[in-house]
């Protein structure tokens, strides 16, 4: 989500001077060797139709379903920004992991499931298709301004998600930014290339659970370090942090702005076309209603363990048993750097760097797919041999690689601003969008335009016009007012039934 | 003791809640 913007202001969050070179060389390079290999397991299992290339012939399992689609949602901003937020305000910040929870418990509730009916029903591969199928859109207007949103804004993901891969390993003290660069983007492209689909699937699943193993083991063992529970409570409680409303000196105004961030994150769940696709390409509804299960258990452990995490490494630093981060996010890092042996710290740096890179294959096939799969062939009228689509999604995937790598090289400041504005834009175009498609019968292609054009132009006229009034996030802003246009615009402009599919 | 009351009630309950609540969804799709 907004990893990239948070990576972009941290470089080198991940300072490894202290740490071993070569043992963080030797595991990043044994994680980047499992993501080719699963790549290489992808092409044998599913490039031979494009259906399996872009969809994994709709046959997901519940655990790579649930864990895969968390971790293209989260990435880093979860391990480092949540963190450091539980280390600044205490328990203040299981706000936000509530607000996250309650994101991922209205998805698996009230998304996935019929979702996942409903573009069976109309033989959806992408979001854009099923906005298109659902609401009889004839004139592709829909499918035409989805993925140009989808196209723009992932590509600017991509471009940050490239660029964060090499501030990062510069950061850890092992290459230049530029080499950086090229090691993320080439080993991101090679096994997307190659697996498609099913391998973006398969690395995030891995991605996911190396998070969640982190930010589980280490509150837990921040714990031990600090003497205990009771210990931990008693020096949080001296602290002020364990007050709900925030730490003594904390303004009531700014927890409210935080708490409108948690719901906003949240908002924007329902909407996000490459965390959507996963309920797509589940193989059945019995998978979906597991994935359901435990997506809700990873975020549980994700969240609450990240916040844990911070408040446990403040506690340390009070103890005087770990030094002073230089800034709030970096508490895991500091954390690393001191309690872990160089090799075991590699594993952790390393897996940390390769879910900001690993983030990226997600929007790369998604954008490819779209611009293939919604406007090349809806718009040609083509019908190409299916081995022939996958060696043109390829193509496309070469070329959107090789656009967004070129972009990072040159470090394009422009592209970033797009970045800034990508999760509430996304969310606030496409969350009314998928809600009201599947809960209210009367909204039509009318309801959509509105929200596909309400959504980034509200998240720009806040965040940019009016410049962000106390703090609230945009997404908190532009979610709800294109939740309604979107409503009225239906109403106002009434369709036939007859013309929705 | 207030603070960990408070987390109880604001925090833990309505986690736990959710939980239950997914739990459950799953356990219809398995009947």
């Amino acid at each position: 989500m907004r990893t990239m913007a948070l990576v972009l202001l941290l470089p080198g969050v991940l300072h490894a001077q202290e740490l071993h070179a070569t043992a963080v060389w030797i595991t990043f390079a044994v994680y980047l060797v499992v993501l080719m290999v699963i790549g290489i397991l992808g092409e044998i299992r599913f490039s031979r139709g494009y259906e399996d290339f872009v969809t994994a012939g709709k046959s997901l399992g519940a655990w790579v379903t649930a864990i895969s689609a968390a971790a293209s949602a989260e990435s880093a901003w979860l391990i480092l920004g949540l963190s450091g937020l539980g280390y600044k305000l205490g328990f203040a910040a299981f706000w936000v992991a509530l607000g996250g929870v309650l994101g991922y418990w209205f998805n698996a509730r009230f998304i996935m499931l019929p979702l996942k009916r409903e573009s069976d029903h109309l033989g959806s591969l992408t979001l854009s298709d099923y906005i298109e199928h659902k609401l009889g859109d004839r004139g592709h207007l829909l499918r035409v301004l989805s993925a140009l949103v989808i196209t723009v804004f992932m590509t600017a993901y991509v471009v940050a998600q490239f660029t964060g891969a090499g501030k990062q390993l510069e950061g850890m003290g092992l290459t230049s930014y530029t080499t950086g660069v090229w090691i993320g983007a080439v080993v991101i492209a090679l096994y997307v290339l190659m697996g498609g689909y099913a391998a973006v699937s398969y690395t995030d699943m891995l991605q996911g659970l190396l998070m969640a193993t982190v930010l589980v083991i280490f509150p837990v063992w921040g714990m031990v370090l600090a003497g205990g529970p009771g210990q931990v409570w008693r020096i949080a409680e001296s602290l002020g942090l364990t007050h709900l409303w925030g730490p003594h000196a904390f303004a009531l105004g700014a927890l409210g702005a935080i708490l409108a961030e948690a719901l906003g994150i949240a908002f924007g769940y329902p909407g996000m076309p490459h965390v959507v696709i996963r309920y797509f390409t589940v193989r059945n509804e019995r998978e979906a209603r597991r994935a359901a299960w435990i997506a809700i258990v990873w975020s549980v452990l994700a969240y609450f363990g990240a916040v844990s995490l911070g408040i446990v490494a403040r506690v340390l630093v009070e103890t005087g048993q770990m030094p002073q981060p230089a800034d709030p996010e970096k508490a895991l890092a500091v954390f690393t750097a001191t309690f872990l042996h160089p090799v075991l710290a590699g594993v952790i740096l390393a897996a940390v760097t390769a879910a900001i890179m690993s983030t990226a294959d997600s929007q790369l096939i998604y954008a490819s797919t779209t611009l293939v799969n919604d406007l090349y062939l809806a718009f040609t009228g083509k019908r190409m041999a299916s081995r022939k689509l996958v060696w043109t999604t390829r193509s496309v995937i070469a070329l959107l690689a090789a656009v967004a790598l070129a972009f990072a090289l040159m470090d394009v400041r422009f592209i970033y601003r797009f970045v800034l504005y990508a999760w509430s834009a996304l969310g606030a175009a496409f969350s009314p969008i998928v809600i009201f498609s599947l809960y209210d019968r009367k909204f039509n292609r009318f309801g959509a335009l509105a929200a596909l054009i309400a959504g980034p132009v509200f998240t720009v006229l806040w965040r940019d016009g009016l410049g962000r009034p106390g703090g609230v996030y945009e997404l908190f802003v532009a979610f709800p007012v294109s939740l309604i246009l979107a409503w009225l615009a239906s109403r106002v402009f009434p369709t036939n039934k007859e013309d929705a599919a | 003791m207030r603070d960990l009351v408070l987390f109880v009630v604001f925090i833990f309950l309505p986690t736990l809640l959710v939980i239950l609540d997914i739990y459950r969804f799953m356990k219809e799709g398995a009947s």
